[in-house]
């Protein structure tokens, strides 16, 4: 049994853009991150990649990239499993306060139970998957790095820029790391020539 | 013959509590907010109020309402055109800067103007209309300020708003739209 998943992280969203800390909360995607998810799109479509399942997390920054991507014939389905960690008090604050997050956690999700539950979601995918299958999961860069580190046999992996994605191959039941991929790359410089 | 509509705004939820502005950004519902639904879930039930559709906005805290209030047993579609107005940069940031909040009547542009909101909303019903038959009953979960805006354009003009997990029965004959009652099933509900 071998199945193809491909892990996406949003595009840029409005929170991102104003370096906020984004966990449970959502924002809208900006100009830039619509234009990051159409060149995945676009790098699919080139590569031939055809989606024979998508899922994504149930917030919206992920659904709206999903549907860039896929289109908006294609059924989906959103997972609470896939949502961002919940960063509790530190929500929607400026990145700056980041570094006291060590010594409060309050209300904030324990990375243990992020990664569980990460598998959790992604167990469910793969319980329905079939062979050969192409799937298309949209989350959350910080739910899916640890995910990777912890699951896939990655330790030392870096991360996801906005509308990166990650290879992963399964058996069924362990998931293995491929590739990562960043078309949206060059779209960064852009951004800042344009209105 | 008519159909029925009922407009559900989302409980309470962590940017609501925290009196930070939720527009277009979106927080999940708190412990009071969860309550909160389910006492509407529970006074549809007693009442013995049944959808025949079911919709949301896209936005979590509405879907999430959704789920809470039909007891996870109903599927439903989700229409961007139900999410709340658009607070442009003031999204996310505390209430008290919003310019109307201390007598200041100018609009900032960032913000989706009020007439497209009230736009978006008309535009929706017109879809949840023509998906529901006559004699039948929809779901509307949705936001405060753009329920209210719609209220009060159609139906009664001195409508107060909506509190969170309030509900709007509006009964729907041609063009007519008639505000039939406001429900507000968690009022007695201590803050959690």
């Amino acid at each position: 049994m071998a199945i193809n998943l491909y892990l996406v992280r949003h595009g840029q969203t409005l929170f991102n853009a104003q370096q906020r800390m984004q966990g449970s909360c959502d924002s809208a995607l900006t100009k830039l991150g619509i234009k990051q998810a159409e060149a995945l799109r676009d790098y699919f479509k080139k590569k031939q990649i055809v989606f024979d399942k998508a899922y994504c997390s149930t917030q919206e920054r992920a659904s709206d990239t999903l549907e860039i991507i896929v289109g908006p014939e294609m059924d989906y389905e959103r997972l609470k499993d896939l949502k961002e960690k919940n960063y509790g008090p530190f929500e929607a604050k400026k990145n700056f306060w980041w570094p006291l997050m060590k010594f409060r956690s309050g209300s904030m999700e324990d990375n243990r139970e992020v990664v569980e539950r990460m598998e959790r979601g992604i167990n469910l995918i793969l319980r329905d998957a079939k062979d050969g299958e192409n799937i298309l999961v949209v989350g959350h860069g910080d739910s899916m790095s640890r995910y990777i580190r912890e699951k896939a046999g990655n330790h030392r992996f870096h991360g996801f820029h906005n509308a990166e994605y990650v290879q992963l191959k399964s058996n069924g039941h362990e998931v293995e790391y491929v590739k990562s991929c960043w078309p949206a790359k060059k779209l960064k410089i852009e951004q800042l020539t344009e209105k | 013959m008519k159909k029925t509509l009922y407009l559900l705004r989302h409980g309470q939820t962590y940017f609501n509590y925290y009196h930070k502005v939720q527009g277009r950004c979106d927080s999940p519902l708190n412990e009071m907010g969860i309550r909160q639904v389910e006492m509407a879930r529970d006074y549809f039930q007693k009442n013995n109020i049944h959808f025949d559709k079911a919709f949301s906005s896209t936005q979590e805290r509405a879907c999430d309402t959704l789920e809470i209030a039909t007891d996870h047993q109903m599927p439903y579609k989700r229409l961007k055109d139900l999410r709340e107005k658009c607070y442009g940069i003031f999204e996310g940031r505390d209430e008290f800067l919003l310019p109307w909040n201390y007598n200041n009547p100018n609009v900032d542009p960032t913000m989706e103007k009020d007439e497209d909101v009230v736009n978006r909303m008309h535009r929706a019903v017109v879809e949840i209309l023509d998906n529901i038959n006559d004699g039948e009953t929809a779901l509307i979960v949705g936001h405060g300020d753009i329920l209210a805006k719609y209220v009060r354009d159609v139906a009664d003009p001195n409508f107060a708003g909506f509190a969170n997990a309030s509900i709007v029965k509006l009964s729907v004959d041609g063009k007519n739209v008639h505000l039939d009652k406001y429900v507000w099933p968690a009022e007695g509900l201590k803050q959690i």
